[in-house]
């Protein structure tokens, strides 16, 4: 519940008062006439477009045709919009897709002795795409290509490339928080099947090595169990190599994430620190105008610079005396 | 009463109601107004790609971007937009106002927009740099806006500033206040009167439903009344650094500081975008170093988990909270950097001497041994001179009325020991402005037999922390309002809101305070107070308040502060001495 006044009311009474700009009045009223027959009409667009040129190709006091060029944005702007809209498209659907990827997460992990390959399957092909989908739009971002490399022009573009990386990063972080969840909870139960299988015996070294102890011990075991227990044995040190290989799939996965957000860190700008603050960019927009005009003049008086001239008309002049000689000397 | 989010909810609203791409323009009041509440990734986040002065003729015509104008209505905003309006560089506009527009002003930017580009023109009422949920205040400086024009007269046009300032912080907050001020201050009633005038003018804006039960408050105080505060040495980190390296509108500036790195030259101090700060900003310097310790530990601990990258899982992890590692890192780096110049400056001019004479003079009548000390302090050349003027003065105004006291033979000697007469003169110029003349209320407990005995009492029992000690005037005046046992020669009602406001013969001024009488009782119950304080708030009254808020002694007590400027020593010694008192 914000308290605040609208002037515009009072503002358009003053300003019709003043009776400038009665030529695009007239186009308002031309366009309102159409926005009302609109129900009629078949193809209300097309009419009004019609409406609207005719309006614009009007003939100024001198009686020359003014046609207006107001909102017509340079080429780049047009894709970056596009390219704004797709990205933002993309994110609520890898936002979709990383909640189902939870789910899966979840129900994966529930204990039970169903096959659980197919789920498995499953949750690799979702870390793919998604995985895939923040490649895509990392490449979005950098293809936004502004058409003039100075100006404000630039700014903009460079500020839409920052907030668009801003957007990404945040739901990568999310993404990889989920991740990383995931990671530790299947180690952990890894561990704990490990720690099941060597429980009376220290065994040493990493994860690796310890699955390989854990295979031998097993086998040790074997000869005092029963035909069942060994077959369980078995299957679980089938699950216990899936299970690997879904632990090196995810790492595998964050790897290569982590190399898109490295390229998008790069853009976004850190919060907290100075390079945040508004004022700070009001400064630099102002000065880094001012530079480049200076660099411009610089450039301007480089070119200019007779120096520069002069030595090349006077080695233009060596290279003509001497080709004159080789010339004579052939002579 | 949040004053952050409420010049924030107006930046929200600005930029969502304009959807697409578009650019902010600002002028130079508003810049400061937006800078401390918002960031440019929120900016940006709200598809506002570039962020412009008004006044800047330098900018890219760009058609395809909406323009979006938050300005304070000055002429100078005015006359550049209308500027704007006539030659047009974007497709359209739309316009805020930080404060309430003339009929003229309007008719100025009809008359200009010959291209009917302006879609809107509304009023939000953002017109003050809000430093923390509860403190806000109108960047006056003597350079840019000047206060008073003698003694005690305000300059017309900050009291205009001041005006419209505080009618935004009551819309801001949707407040209709009871309006109340310090007796026997001719500029605190006048800027009573003014703000009253405007809240009547207004009616309409102020028409808030349901009407509030109590009342808020507005409570218009006078630094004059209390110009200890601003003098001392202060301990708190917030404080602290504001005392001893300045703030200027949330940024730190360390360039001066030897080796220091090109990222660090200048700083940003935030409450809202910096959880350590919000966290530590009333610590005091000995607790401060604990709370950084387990800062740079709990980062050390962070950092030696990034640093042995070996394992795949280290990776991960490292890549997990690279983003968050980095800004903690970032963070760590600015307040290790600004402790450690905070220490350094305490060692190299002995601020823990100065700070205990300060404190003792502020705190404890004992002539005798005070002036022994400050002498001692004068002839000390380790010392800064102007830490032995500031004791001077502190010890010039606490013993004033003492038949006996040196004040003359302190000056001569501050004159001997190199300090410029310019300094010198800073003593006499801080007596006619807050002398004891100028004064009301006790501001060193020592006006009468009973609260020096008190006073002597409290001096016995020792205190905890002998840098800490003093308690601004502010923690008196305010004990005094929220047990009800009315001053009214502290505070004066203002007639139009007073219970007997239809007694016409009643004028209001400083001649006139006890004799209200009856008719308190309803003030007593208190929920929404707004303090301000003309002459500039100090970072220690902040604190005060920031308690207070913590743990209200009312049930649903709730106090916002400000004032003409945030001061630190220098600004406000620095305002006094170029101001005329006669």
């Amino acid at each position: 519940m914000l308290v605040v006044r609208d002037r515009t009311f009072l503002f358009t009474q003053y300003r019709n008062s003043f009776g400038h700009g009665h030529r695009r009045k007239r186009r308002n009223s031309a366009s309102g006439g159409a926005s009302g027959i609109e129900n009629e009409d078949l193809i209300p667009n097309s009419r009004k477009y019609k409406r609207v040129q005719e309006e614009e190709e009007e003939l100024d006091e001198d009686g020359h045709v003014v046609i207006e060029m107001t909102t017509m944005p340079p080429q780049w702007v047009d894709v970056a919009e596009e390219v704004v809209y797709q990205i933002e498209e993309d994110i609520k659907d890898i936002k979709y897709l990383i909640s189902q990827l939870n789910d899966l997460h979840k129900k994966h992990l529930l204990p039970g002795f169903d096959d659980k390959t197919h789920e498995e399957r499953e949750i690799n092909d979702l870390t793919n795409s998604i995985t895939g989908r923040f490649q895509d739009c990392q490449v979005k971002i950098k293809n936004i290509q502004v058409s003039s490399t100075h100006g404000q022009d630039a700014t903009v573009g460079k500020n839409i490339q920052i907030s668009l990386a801003a957007k990404l990063q945040e739901i990568s972080g999310e993404y990889r928080r989920g991740q990383s969840i995931y990671l530790q909870k299947i180690s952990g139960r890894k561990n704990a099947s490990v720690d099941v299988f060597a429980s009376s015996r220290n065994n040493g070294g990493g994860g690796g090595l310890a699955i390989d102890g854990v295979r031998d011990e097993s086998r040790q075991f074997d000869m005092t169990l029963s035909d069942g227990q060994l077959e369980l044995i078995e299957s679980n040190e089938n699950m216990i190599a899936e299970r690997e290989g879904e632990i090196s799939h995810i790492h595998e996965s964050i790897s290569e994430l982590a190399q898109v957000f490295g390229r998008l860190q790069e853009m976004v700008i850190d919060q907290g620190t100075l390079l945040d603050r508004i004022d700070y960019n009001i400064e630099n927009t102002v000065i880094n105008t001012e530079s480049a005009a200076q660099e411009l003049t610089k450039a301007e008086q480089y070119q200019k610079s007779s120096v520069a001239n002069k030595f090349i008309i006077i080695l233009g002049v060596i290279a003509a005396i001497l080709f004159i000689i080789l010339i004579l000397k052939w002579i | 009463m949040d004053i952050i989010r409420a010049v924030q909810s107006y930046v929200e609203r600005m930029l969502s109601d304009t959807t697409g791409m578009k650019v902010l323009l600002l002028d130079e009041h508003t810049t400061p107004i937006v800078s401390v509440v918002a960031t440019q990734s929120y900016l940006l986040s709200k598809e506002t790609y570039l962020v412009d002065k008004v006044g800047n003729s330098n900018r890219d015509t760009l058609k395809h971007l909406k323009c979006v104008c938050f300005l304070r209505p000055t002429d100078e905003s005015m006359m550049a937009l209308a500027k704007e309006l006539q030659a047009p560089r974007y497709g359209s506009y739309y316009v805020y106002f930080s404060n309430a527009l003339k009929k003229s002003m309007i008719e100025l930017l009809a008359e200009h927009d010959e291209n009917e580009l302006v879609q809107e023109v509304q009023e939000f009422y953002a017109d003050y740099l809000a430093v923390d949920s509860h403190t806000f205040h109108f960047g006056m400086t003597p350079e840019n806006m000047p206060i008073y024009l003698t003694a005690n007269e305000w300059e017309a046009s900050a009291l205009d500033r001041c005006t419209q300032g505080l009618i935004s912080v009551l819309l801001s907050l949707r407040k209709k206040p009871t309006i109340r001020y310090e007796a026997n201050s001719r500029m605190a009633a006048k800027l009573a009167e003014s703000v009253s005038y405007m809240v009547n003018r207004e009616k309409t804006l102020f028409d808030f439903k349901p009407v509030e039960k109590p009342p808020p408050l507005l409570l218009i105080l006078d630094r004059r009344n209390d110009p200890v505060t601003p003098l001392l040495l202060q301990w708190m980190y917030h404080a602290m650094v504001h005392e001893l390296v300045g703030i200027n509108n949330g940024l730190v500036d360390l360039t001066h500081v030897s080796g220091i790195k090109e990222e660090l030259k200048q700083v940003v101090l935030s409450v809202d975008q910096d959880s350590f700060f919000k966290q530590s900003q009333y610590l005091n310097f000995g607790e401060l170093g604990e709370s950084i310790r387990d800062y740079v530990n709990n980062y050390q601990s962070k950092s030696q988990s990034q640093q042995k990258i070996e394992s795949i899982t280290d990776m991960k992890k490292f890549v997990e909270s690279y983003p968050e590692f980095r800004k903690l890192s970032g963070n760590v780096t600015k307040h290790v950097t600004l402790v450690g110049e905070l220490s350094r400056l305490v060692s190299d001019h002995h601020l823990l001497t100065v700070s205990e004479l300060e404190q003792s003079l502020a705190c404890n009548e004992q002539h005798k041994s005070d002036l022994e000390q400050v002498k001692a302090l004068i002839s000390n050349p380790g010392i800064r001179p102007v830490y032995k003027v500031k004791c001077v003065i502190l010890y010039a105004l606490r013993y004033e009325g003492l038949s006996t006291h040196a004040t003359s033979e302190l000056k001569q000697m501050l004159a001997r020991s190199g300090v410029s007469p310019d300094m010198v003169s800073m003593v006499d110029t801080m007596l006619k402005f807050g002398g004891r003349r100028q004064r009301q209320g006790d501001l060193f407990e020592n006006s009468n037999i009973f609260t020096r005995g008190i006073n002597a009492i409290k001096g016995l029992k020792g205190v905890e922390n002998v840098y800490t000690q003093h308690k601004p005037l502010l923690s008196q005046t305010l004990d005094l309002l929220i047990q009800g046992r009315e001053h009214l020669k502290i505070q004066q009602l203002l007639p139009t809101y007073s219970p007997h406001g239809a007694d016409g013969s009643r004028t209001h001024g400083a001649e006139r305070y006890g004799q209200h009488g009856g008719g308190t009782s309803s003030m007593t119950a208190l929920k929404d107070i707004i303090i301000f304080f003309v002459g500039g708030v100090t970072l220690e009254e902040e604190a005060v308040i920031a308690k207070i808020n913590a743990n209200p002694p009312l049930p649903g007590l709730n106090i916002v502060i400000g004032g003409t400027t945030i001061h630190n020593s220098a600004s406000f010694l620095d305002e006094l001495s170029t101001t005329f008192f006669p």
